[in-house]
């Protein structure tokens, strides 16, 4: 296939690889101490040089603390900077794309369950569905006095109540790795927002189409919010290059 | 070295990568553009080359510099850091079996989708992703004459593992390559306490959905696969 690139791994890369291994195992975890340099050489039978390297690029990335000069401690995953999310931006390319399209996939399903749940009344489907309201009654205020900031906060806290209510905790945490990201980005490329009307109605359109049950149109809006986006985005880094 | 040497050089090769990425940032260092050598850097910064050594080799392994020997460094034209982060952050969390099958659900369907789209539109162009989940539905056979747990699990991770790459999105990948070891976990604890005798067909089902190009059939067979393992993992647990 052609976009599968055949490369040599560098011993640094395989490094990462069992680090990755270490922790993903659950053989250390968060809070946690990591082992000395020394050791892990041994184990991996591996020069000491590229284990500093491979603790070094995880500090950086936020995975690890070596700061304290106590050793090495395994971080919680909301130590992962923004900056570093940010770096795609700068460079453009398709990693921007794949990172909507993540987005997008997450809240497909937690659309078609808040749906499906409403529909057939279990869970606090009418409770979310009544905040989800509450928000859209303020993007309408909020479009009328051009209010962007106010439209950025309900903006996200509609989304963000969806992806809530599912109640996956993994679902969560990629969805405001993602908002700081995205925020970021906005930041550095100057991004024109929406037109204050068209936010607030996307987002009444979404709403009724929860609450008539068509799960299937609803995630459809998204999709095409999704690819407007992408397209406004585009648009944006093609000028920044001429 | 001391233990302050080496913290006061780790903050060096931190104040190297902010003013490397301020001058991406400012556009002047462009995307596939040379940077200047390691000593016309170390003159710049009025820093030592060892540390800036460091900040490009970082840099290199965050897919945002890209070393050649003979040719120098050229900025990236674009960065797979992000997908990096992310799935460092996928490991470095909690988690439910639940939750993460969830996500592999919502990513495997997208990569199914994306799959029979591009297969329908181009069937000569994916031919190389299908025939390979076509051999390892070969090896599935293989693996059943062999009676062997081991292969099967191995040659089941294959198969979901060939849709998620045929999907082309890094982030998929990467998030895939994140959950490795709670995939082979899953496959195995069901496949120990539930062996199944359909696996084969299990699979072709899901093979000859995409090859069909119906969307729905794609989603009902795939959703049919997950709730199964869905019930599986939850009736191991209590």
């Amino acid at each position: 296939m052609d976009n599968q690139k055949i490369y040599r791994r560098t011993v640094v890369e395989q490094v990462m690889e069992r680090f990755r291994d270490l922790i993903s195992s659950g053989e250390y975890k968060t809070g946690e101490k990591f082992p000395k340099e020394s050791i892990l050489a041994e184990r991996f039978g591996i020069g000491r040089s590229s284990i500093r390297e491979a603790v070094k690029i995880l500090h950086y990335i936020g995975v690890l603390d070596s700061s304290t000069g106590r050793g090495t401690f395994v971080c919680d995953w909301k130590n992962i900077s923004a900056e570093v999310l940010s770096w795609t931006c700068l460079l453009g390319g398709k990693d921007y794309h794949e990172l909507m399209d993540l987005r997008y996939v997450i809240e497909q399903r937690c659309i078609s369950v808040l749906t499906r749940e409403y529909i057939e009344k279990t869970g606090n489907a009418l409770e979310t569905v009544e905040k989800l309201e509450t928000i859209v009654n303020e993007l309408e205020t909020a479009a009328g006095n051009q209010d962007k900031q106010v439209l950025m906060n309900e903006d996200f806290e509609f989304h963000n109540l969806i992806i809530q209510h599912n109640a996956n905790p993994v679902f969560s945490m990629i969805y405001q790795m993602l908002r700081s990201f995205f925020l970021e980005v906005n930041k550095e490329m100057f991004v024109q927002y929406q037109q204050p009307h068209d936010i607030f109605q996307e987002h009444r359109t979404i709403l009724d189409l929860i609450k008539s049950g068509d799960a299937r149109r609803a995630s459809d809006e998204i999709f095409f919010h999704t690819e407007d986006s992408k397209k406004r985005i585009d648009r944006i880094l093609a000028r920044g290059s001429e | 070295m001391k233990q302050e040497d080496i913290i006061r050089q780790r903050t060096v090769v931190t104040q190297v990568m902010e003013e490397m990425r301020n001058r991406i940032s400012s556009g002047e260092y462009k995307p596939g553009e040379k940077i200047p050598t390691e000593a016309e850097l170390s003159q710049m910064f009025g820093i030592g080359r060892s540390s800036i050594r460091e900040a490009i080799k970082i840099f290199n392994y965050l897919g945002v510099l890209k070393s050649e020997t003979g040719m120098g460094t050229r900025v990236c034209e674009s960065a797979n850091i992000t997908t990096k982060a992310l799935s460092w952050a996928l490991i470095a969390g909690a988690r439910t079996p639940e939750d993460l099958l969830e996500l592999r659900d919502v990513i495997e369907r997208q990569s199914l989708l994306l799959l029979t789209r591009t297969f329908k539109e181009n069937p000569s162009g994916e031919e190389i992703i299908i025939l390979e989940l076509q051999n390892i539905i070969q090896d599935f056979r293989k693996a059943l004459e062999a009676d062997s747990k081991k292969d099967i699990i191995e040659t089941d991770y294959r198969f979901h593992y060939a849709i998620i790459r045929g999907s082309g999105n890094e982030v998929f990948i990467r998030i895939w390559e994140a959950l490795r070891f709670f995939l082979l976990d899953e496959i195995e604890k069901v496949e120990t306490l539930f062996p199944s005798e359909d696996i084969i067909s299990e699979h072709q089902q899901i093979l000859d959905a995409v090859m069909s190009g119906d969307e729905q059939a794609v989603i009902d067979v795939h959703s049919g696969h997950i709730n199964d393992i869905m019930k599986k993992l939850l009736s191991i647990q209590s």
